[in-house]
């Protein structure tokens, strides 16, 4: 962007540093790479598998809404894209994983990029609307055009994953480290821009638009490139689930995945690298635990977006932590816990 | 030209169930700013209040009406409870009702089961003018719907009411120091709109069956018209439900139905391009 606009915005800071973002991601890393040697079945890490693929998505959206705050219910469509990407490559011989996985990623920008420029001459709540409609009209999509994707019945990946040194992968540990790795890899992709001088454009657009503007941001431009960001990132994720679990089918890629999103994103929080991983990791993880049957953990699910909007609408976990601080802290006057903006101020327009 | 006019009256009965749901759309959207994507859901869930209403023995108008009031209370408590707390900042009001397509979804799931329901035809007469044959049915919802819509839009144009509405819309905090009750004023319009809502889907049920995944479709099909009409404007969402309804049944009478619910989305996506305040601009 250009000098003014950082100039700008430099007084619109992102949570934390570079460094400490940095840091508590490796944390997380190497936290996470002993869980295969502790997790007591293959069921768990099975489903800890499916977390880490589905936070790719809610990373992507992290930036999105948490730095730009515009949200969108297409992401989980765009997924979806992907998804369809690597597993039609797959079955027609087209391509290998990796040569899917960039494949998706251009094919989850275009499409975001195509969404987003019918929103572009209006805004915020239309942009809503219109990623809704994609969502949905995807998915018709998908049933409809059977010759190309199965129609209900969706495809199956027959393909393996081929790492060099490796072979081809089989165990679910392989396919967990697998994960593991794109989803670090994503999440520092959006920590570099995140404080990069776009992120700061980002930043700028969600505070103050106007002023934004005025200063020479062409603030559509940025929220459409932070969605083709999201939607790159969110095709990646969908190759990575086909190749994870072989088979796809239209339903899990609608609008509701779009919401799933959303949830997950409100249980971490939108601000953080960790945010959104743990938000997915609680997401598929505790309803397991307390054995909950589907149809009740989806109620419990909608409960529970609802009363984090109400009560902590910054997220689940920032709220948790900010209150345990407050606690900690007990003795402080008040108001020095407030961050700037106060605390509704992760959810703008 | 017979299955032109055929069509014609299909269109008009689903035309005048897209207008009840997109006039609940674009008044609480109007009112509140609050981008309610759970209002299919509410058509849904009064679709198989009614549905159970019948099947316990309740005569068919009366099972209307219970879907109409049950799903008017719903949206009272969801007015007072979810939406005033958070009214300064609509996009929690969106994602609240996200919150809400999830937990009303599964919960008719868990109460009614994932199949499809039906109710044997309330009026099962045919009647033929000519070669045309309508259903019965089909011609009572339209003119109940058609009724019901007229009366509100007269009541919306003509009364104290109406203007106290309209005052609220352009400017909140104005119509609040001229005296207008507005909390008042907006928990009942929220419960005007559901309950149109849940008339819809009682209506709809005795022309096609309902099932608790119904709702996204029936969502869009309301946000569609709304916008094409222009957000906020209830005039608008009537002339787009009547656009909307007949193209829908023309081209699913000429070709493939299987595309009927991707007609009104490409509709809205062109309107959006070519003319993004609607038909009839922004005012309510």
């Amino acid at each position: 962007m250009s000098p003014t606009a950082s100039t700008l915005t430099s007084g619109v800071p992102a949570q934390g540093t570079l460094a400490s973002q940095s840091i508590s991601l490796a944390v997380l890393a190497a936290a996470f790479a002993i869980v295969p040697a502790v997790v007591p079945s293959a069921h768990l890490l099975q489903l800890a598998t499916l977390a880490l693929i589905f936070a790719i998505p809610a990373i992507g959206l992290s930036l999105l809404y948490g730095e730009a705050g515009q949200m969108s219910v297409a992401n989980g469509a765009l997924y979806g894209v992907g998804a369809y990407v690597g597993a039609i490559g797959a079955r027609e011989q087209l391509f290998s994983f990796w040569a899917g996985v960039p494949c998706a990623a251009i094919a989850g920008a275009l499409a975001a990029f195509l969404v987003g420029l019918t929103a572009l001459r209006v805004k915020g709540h239309y942009f809503l609307i219109v990623t809704f409609a994609f969502a949905e009209l995807w998915r018709i999509c998908l049933v409809n055009l059977k010759g190309l994707t199965g129609g209900n019945q969706g495809v199956l990946v027959l393909d393996e994953v081929r790492v060099p040194g490796l072979g081809d992968l089989h165990t679910l540990a392989q396919f967990y480290y697998l994960a593991l790795a794109f989803v670090l890899a994503a999440s520092f992709c959006v920590v570099l821009l995140r404080f990069s001088s776009f992120g700061q454009s980002l930043r700028a657009v969600r505070e103050n638009e106007r002023l934004a503007v005025s200063l020479g941001l062409n603030a559509p431009m940025v929220r459409l490139a932070a969605f083709a960001v999201s939607g790159a990132l969110a095709g990646v994720a969908g190759t990575l689930y086909a190749y994870t679990v072989k088979h796809i089918g239209p339903d899990l890629f609608g609008a509701h995945a779009g919401i799933q999103l959303v949830l997950i994103l409100l249980i971490g929080g939108a601000r953080s690298p960790v945010g959104p991983i743990v938000g997915s990791l609680i997401f598929f993880l505790v309803p397991e635990i307390i054995a909950l049957d589907p149809i009740s953990t989806q109620i419990v699910y909608g409960i529970v977006l609802i009363l984090i909007v109400m009560l902590s609408p910054e997220g689940l976990a920032p709220g948790v932590s900010r209150a345990v601080m407050r606690y900690v802290r007990g003795a402080q006057p008040v108001g020095t816990a407030q961050p700037v903006g106060g605390p509704s101020g992760s959810i703008s327009r | 030209m017979e299955i032109f006019l055929q069509q014609v009256v299909n269109g008009l009965a689903l035309a005048s169930v897209y207008a009840l749901l997109a006039v609940g759309i674009t008044l609480i959207f109007g009112l509140t700013g609050v981008v309610n994507f759970a209002h299919g859901e509410f058509l849904v869930v009064g679709a198989l209040i009614g549905y159970s209403a019948t099947r316990l023995g309740l005569p068919f108008p009366f099972a209307v009406m219970l879907a109409t009031l049950s799903m008017g209370l719903a949206g009272l408590l969801i007015e007072r409870f979810l939406f005033r707390p958070i009214a300064a900042e609509p996009i929690r009001g969106f994602i609240v009702s996200l919150g809400l397509i999830v937990a009303l979804q599964h919960i008719a799931l868990k109460i009614w089961g994932g199949e499809q329901q039906a109710i044997d035809a309330p009026l099962p007469q045919i009647l033929s003018l000519g070669e045309v044959r309508i259903s019965a049915m089909r011609i009572v919802v339209t003119i109940v719907t058609g009724v019901v819509l007229l009366a509100f839009f007269i009541m919306l144009k003509r009364s104290r009411w109406g203007q106290a509405l309209r005052a609220i819309a352009i400017d909140r905090e104005t119509a609040s120091t001229m005296g207008v009750p507005v909390h008042r004023y907006v928990a009942g319009m929220l419960a005007i709109g559901t309950a149109l809502a849940g008339l819809g889907g009682a209506l709809l049920l005795s022309l096609f069956p309902m099932s608790p995944f119904s709702g996204g479709t029936y969502t869009i099909k309301g946000f569609a018209v709304a916008i094409i009409g222009g957000l906020g404007s209830v005039s608008g969402a009537l002339i787009a439900a009547v656009l909307i309804g007949l193209t829908e049944a023309i081209a699913s009478g000429y070709f493939s139905p299987a595309w009927t619910n991707a007609y009104a989305f490409g509709a809205m996506i062109l309107i959006l391009l070519l003319r993004p305040s609607g038909l009839r601009g922004t005012a309510a």
